[in-house]
């Protein structure tokens, strides 16, 4: 089937575009964008712990009338860390994550011309658009954005009266939260149903890369628990504008007592937890399928594992959907419910300890191609351990009644979303430029990018367990109201001074990106000598990905050094090179696979 | 657990010392030792003594940071002498 010889406009080729490539990118970069806004956030605040009685001219200058003579107010604190937490879970690590990936790899890797449905691709992106505008435009409400965490808990997050940001700011985010919600469905479905339905010849669900396995349980998990994020924040605009009493009960103010009868904040916890817990594997899940591809091809071996990786995805999917009571230990549920959150959750572990071992396994041995995007995959195995590890701690009920809403906490979800997830996704940014963009990221640049990155992770997060468990609470405008806390100001400099400079190593990856999209170095067609499809398609984009007809496929992903006998001589490969296309023939005698 | 309004709270706490004792043990001896130290470098002047104090746990508005409460542990005839000062609910509210 040839391509489509349309006429194409500016506005329909860049703008209002169904090819999923260029989804993919608008995706990217919008998500970049937000990612942006949320580091700085995140500086803004450090600074304000490290530092809570200097005044700084940046918070004068950014937070305008919220701060008074460069100290910012306690309330726009909260703020900052709600919108922070907002940004970098949705809109940075799930829409540009799963949608620059998915969108870019899900029709590449799997031999189709584009998606089911293009056009529902393009509302998806243009709705994640929206509700992206919609949250920026949350911050400039005179009240200010949203205030009551990024788990919106009622009721805080019900009454204006209780903290400002309740007020327009929090309407903003539930719409924004809500078009966001619609974006992220119609795109899961669409991954969905194009795996299922577009792959090429001879592309059987077990000849998939990891990546799309990955991807596509992903979306079902997305299928399944967004729809009640939903209706958890539908309630909630229930309660703020049509005076239902979903959540709320019995509250007085200033004496005078409220309307509300009979709701229960918990319902909330439970209608958010049930999305809560499954978003953070939407979260990770694409990016440890990444870094199955990017381990593989620059070991030069074959994931070990392959069928246990699928299985272990599988595991972790089912699993997510019955631990969400874990983030609810100490709502005063009953100690036996909380026994068997505790054991369902330390099941999980299970699996994404088989992944952890297989991604060791795999580089074992291997002919290591140490490239950013190797190094960024390497350095996501090492910080979903360390963090992982520290989500067993927590996952017992028992000890995280002393650990709840502390820093231990922020510190586990931090190693294993914002750095091993972020890491998975800068992994694959370097990987894939070369596919989006027809050019290479500068090498240099991409070596200081990581290992001021990493260095910088660690020195922010690695004490921060300390002094959670120094009983330190999260969320806490201030450390000097107590002064049993006073012992762990110094500690709390070091750690914003890591993040500063982790904040500004990102320079370096932002630099290269858009240089790079213009002054990089022009790819070859296949410039990691990889497997999988995508790289059979021409540098140069075209409608339809590959002119001509689509390849069929003869073999699974990762036939890498396979050689004819066992002896270890490089002039043996079965295929006289380390790698074999998916879309190779078998040679005579060649078993399937 | 969650002290939410409308909610009921409620706070179960079985100390094992009382709050001098506490003050004797080795470890918060070093920590008050420790923070006394940075608390006079910084010019501080009212020093750190340990008490049982409940913290917020759960973001809850602006004073977030600042809600404490104090728990003093007393061996129980100490109480039962306090107790017996205090005032009933009935006579303060006739």
């Amino acid at each position: 089937m040839s391509e489509h010889h349309h006429k194409e406009t500016f506005v329909t080729k860049y703008i209002f575009s169904q090819d999923h490539k260029m989804i993919s990118k608008q995706f990217l970069v919008t998500g970049m964008f937000m990612g942006i806004i949320g580091v700085l956030m995140s500086m803004l605040f450090r600074m304000q712990i490290a530092w809570p009685e200097k005044s700084f001219s940046i918070v004068e200058a950014f937070l305008g009338p919220h701060q008074t003579d460069g100290i910012m107010n306690p309330d726009i604190y909260l703020a900052l860390v709600t919108i922070h937490g907002t940004i970098m879970v949705f809109f940075v690590l799930t829409a540009g994550l799963s949608g620059t990936f998915s969108n870019l790899l899900i029709p590449l890797q799997i031999g189709a011309r584009d998606m089911a449905s293009g056009f529902l691709n393009m509302i998806s992106y243009w709705l994640f658009f929206l509700s992206s505008i919609i949250m920026v435009i949350s911050l400039f409400v005179e009240a200010g954005p949203a205030s009551a965490g990024w788990t919106v808990y009622p009721p805080l997050s019900a009454l204006p009266q209780a903290i400002p940001g309740s007020g327009a700011g929090m309407t903003l985010w539930l719409v924004s939260m809500a078009i966001f919600i619609a974006s992220s469905l119609i795109g899961s479905l669409n991954y969905i149903v194009t795996i299922f339905n577009l792959r090429t010849k001879g592309m059987k669900m077990t000849r998939l890369p990891l990546t799309m396995w990955a991807f596509f349980i992903t979306a079902i998990i997305g299928v399944v628990s967004f729809p009640v994020l939903l209706s958890a924040a539908l309630l909630l605009i229930f309660d703020r504008s049509f005076g239902t009493s979903f959540y709320l009960s019995d509250i007085f103010i200033s004496g005078e007592v409220l309307h509300y009868q009979g709701g229960s904040p918990v319902l909330f916890e439970h209608l958010f937890w049930f999305l809560g817990h499954p978003e953070v594997y939407i979260v990770l899940l694409p990016a440890l399928g990444i870094t199955s591809e990017i381990i593989s091809t620059n070991s030069r071996k074959p994931i070990f594992g392959y069928r246990a990786m699928i299985l272990s995805i599988m595991a972790i999917a089912f699993l997510s959907t019955i631990v969400w009571g874990h983030h609810m230990f100490i709502s005063g549920m009953n100690p036996f419910l909380g026994s068997v959150f505790t054991f369902t959750t330390l099941l999980i572990a299970i699996p994404s300890a088989v992944k952890a071992f297989n991604y060791i396994t795999t580089l074992w041995k291997g002919n290591l191609q140490l490239n950013p995007a190797m190094l960024f995959s390497i350095g996501l195995v090492s910080t979903f351990v360390t963090g992982g590890l520290t989500g067993l701690v927590l996952g017992d009920s028992a000890l995280d009644i002393a650990i709840h809403d502390t820093y231990f906490v922020v510190a586990h979800f931090h190693l294993v979303m914002g750095v091993s997830a972020i890491f998975g996704m800068f992994a694959g940014v370097y990987h894939w430029f070369p596919k989006m963009y027809g050019r290479m990221m500068n090498k240099t640049l991409g070596y200081w990018h990581f290992w001021l990155s990493i260095i910088c992770a660690y020195g922010v997060f690695w004490p921060m367990h300390f002094i959670g468990l120094a009983g330190l609470p999260r969320r806490y405008y201030s450390n000097t109201a107590f002064p049993m806390f006073d012992d762990l100001s110094d500690i709390n400099v070091v750690m914003t001074l890591f993040a500063l400079v982790g904040g500004f190593a990102q320079i370096f990856f932002i630099a290269n990106f858009f240089i790079s999209m213009y002054r990089g170095a022009k790819a070859t067609q296949n410039p990691w000598n990889s497997n999988t499809l995508e790289w059979t398609t021409p540098v140069e984009h075209i409608h339809g990905n590959w002119p001509g007809k689509i390849p069929e496929v003869h073999r699974w992903a990762y036939d890498y050094s396979k050689r004819v006998d066992a002896d270890d001589d490089d002039s043996d490969y079965l295929h006289g090179q380390d790698f074999v296309l998916q879309t190779t023939p078998l040679l005579d005698g060649e078993e399937p696979s | 657990m969650n002290c939410v309004p409308g909610m009921v709270t409620e706070f179960g706490f079985t100390p094992k010392f009382t709050t001098e004792e506490m003050r004797q043990q080795s470890e918060v001896v070093a920590k008050t030792a420790g923070i006394n130290k940075i608390r006079k470098a910084k010019g501080e002047e009212e020093l750190y003594e340990f008490d049982y104090v409940l913290l917020c746990n759960k973001i809850c508005g602006a004073s977030h940071y600042n809600m404490q409460m104090k728990i003093t542990v007393v061996e129980q005839e100490e109480y039962d002498i306090w107790i017996a000062e205090q005032p009933t609910l009935a006579s303060i509210i006739k």
